[in-house]
């Protein structure tokens, strides 16, 4: 039997709907009767229940679970009566308050019934009154020192590098090697602005390499780098 | 003097909850007498005709208008709708009316389900507050004289099964069990 519950406001009530659609009163067989259709149900809509209340839904149905497991075996009893409120104890004092909840929301008309007197409002001008104070030349200086203290907006700085170019950079040591006949890496790169002006000299001699114009010569790692006309 | 007339000179023009201490220490009378001088005057108003009901709590009195005339009021005063209360919202306050001032726990061994999201929103529109009991340490809620004006109902004891509902002798046991 397949029972769509419209509405249900948390774990209780999911169980009360259940057990009025099979026009059942509260008791243990019908609590342990209805257990299947609630797991069932909670492991549908796990998604459509706030992870809020997931757990309150998880502990009715841990307990449902229970009853049924004692109706089955009826010898697995707790070993010392314990004193715990039982479920359906805790569903009838539940159905108490949810029944006073819909008698108390009959009175419920979306808006104040007994309103109060307002609070009597003080009228107050609304024209303009100029101070005494205030002359011309107060409102001059004021304006000036406002003026002053203004924070002006700047737009945010931000050099614009110019690119570097490894072809005219090839070209340009072209011109520096022009009747040289050998010279360090160190010594070309002396003016370098920064590490990637000194990488595109780098290509730059990687390409002249490539190209057979010059050797390059370093006997050990990190050691300068002697260029020599090839 | 008539204590009871002059409250509702008071009443009338204050326009707000008025507290029984405040009342007794203006009056120079005690609490006690206040009460009986409100007492007195809901009596009036009941059995009268007029467009008027009296609102209390344990602490506090309000005049108000008619709950009968609420329609016109709201239409005259051109006062927002609110719109109604949620059913979950509902029944929390209907516990915390009923049984309060009521812990969280208690409410939510009621309901059986967290309320922390809920007890926020009622606090937020007013309709219940938190007062933290000394003797247990721990905040404990009761609905306000907003709640009631709120539903007309002119007093929490004027609850439909009030007696039945607040100290419900299953409820009681029920309770202890939880403890």
């Amino acid at each position: 039997m397949d029972i769509k519950l419209t509405q249900f406001e948390g774990p209780l009530d999911l169980l009360m709907q259940m057990i009025e659609n099979k026009e059942l009163d509260i008791s243990e067989v019908s609590l342990s009767d209805i257990c299947d259709q609630y797991v069932q149900y909670v492991e549908l809509h796990t998604d459509d229940i706030s992870p809020n209340e997931l757990a309150d839904f998880l502990m009715i149905a841990s307990r449902l679970l229970m009853l049924k497991v004692r109706k089955l075996i009826p010898m697995l009893q707790p070993e010392e009566e314990e004193e715990e409120t039982s479920l359906e104890d805790q569903l009838k004092m539940y159905k108490l308050f949810h029944d006073a909840a819909n008698k108390l929301g009959k009175n419920d008309y979306g808006f104040t019934q007994s309103i109060p007197r307002k609070m009597q409002r003080k009228e107050f001008s609304t024209t303009f009154q100029s101070d005494e104070k205030i002359s011309l030349k107060t409102i001059q200086s004021t304006y000036q020192e406002v003026i002053k203290n203004l924070p002006f907006v700047r737009l945010p700085e931000k050099t614009i590098r110019k690119t570097l170019n490894i072809q005219s950079r090839i070209t340009e040591l072209r011109l520096l090697l022009e009747g040289m006949t050998e010279v360090s890496f160190k010594g070309i790169t002396k003016e370098a602005e920064d590490n990637s002006d000194v990488i595109v000299s780098f290509i730059a001699l990687l390409e002249l390499v490539k190209l057979q114009e010059i050797e390059l010569d370093q006997p050990t790692i990190f050691e300068d780098i002697t260029i020599s006309i090839g | 003097m008539n204590h009871s007339s002059v409250i509702e000179s008071l009443l009338f023009v204050s326009g707000k909850p008025l507290q029984y201490k405040k009342l007794a220490a203006f009056l120079d009378i005690s609490e006690k007498q206040v009460k009986e001088a409100i007492a007195n005057l809901k009596a009036q108003y009941k059995n009268n005709t007029h467009g008027l009901q009296i609102t209390t709590t344990e602490k506090e009195v309000q005049l108000g208008s008619l709950k009968d005339n609420a329609q016109q009021v709201q239409a005259f005063l051109d006062l927002e709708i609110q719109g109604k209360l949620t059913q979950p919202a509902l029944e929390a306050l209907t516990v915390i009316a009923y049984r309060g001032p009521v812990t969280r726990q208690e409410l939510e061994s009621i309901r059986g389900v967290n309320c922390s999201l809920i007890l926020r929103n009622l606090l937020i529109r007013g309709f219940i507050k938190e007062v933290k009991d000394k003797t247990l340490g721990l905040p404990v809620y009761s609905v306000t004289i907003e709640f009631l004006t709120y539903l007309g109902i002119s007093k929490t004891s004027e609850l439909p099964d009030y007696t039945t509902l607040s100290a419900h002798p299953d409820l009681e046991e029920f309770l202890t069990r939880q403890e």
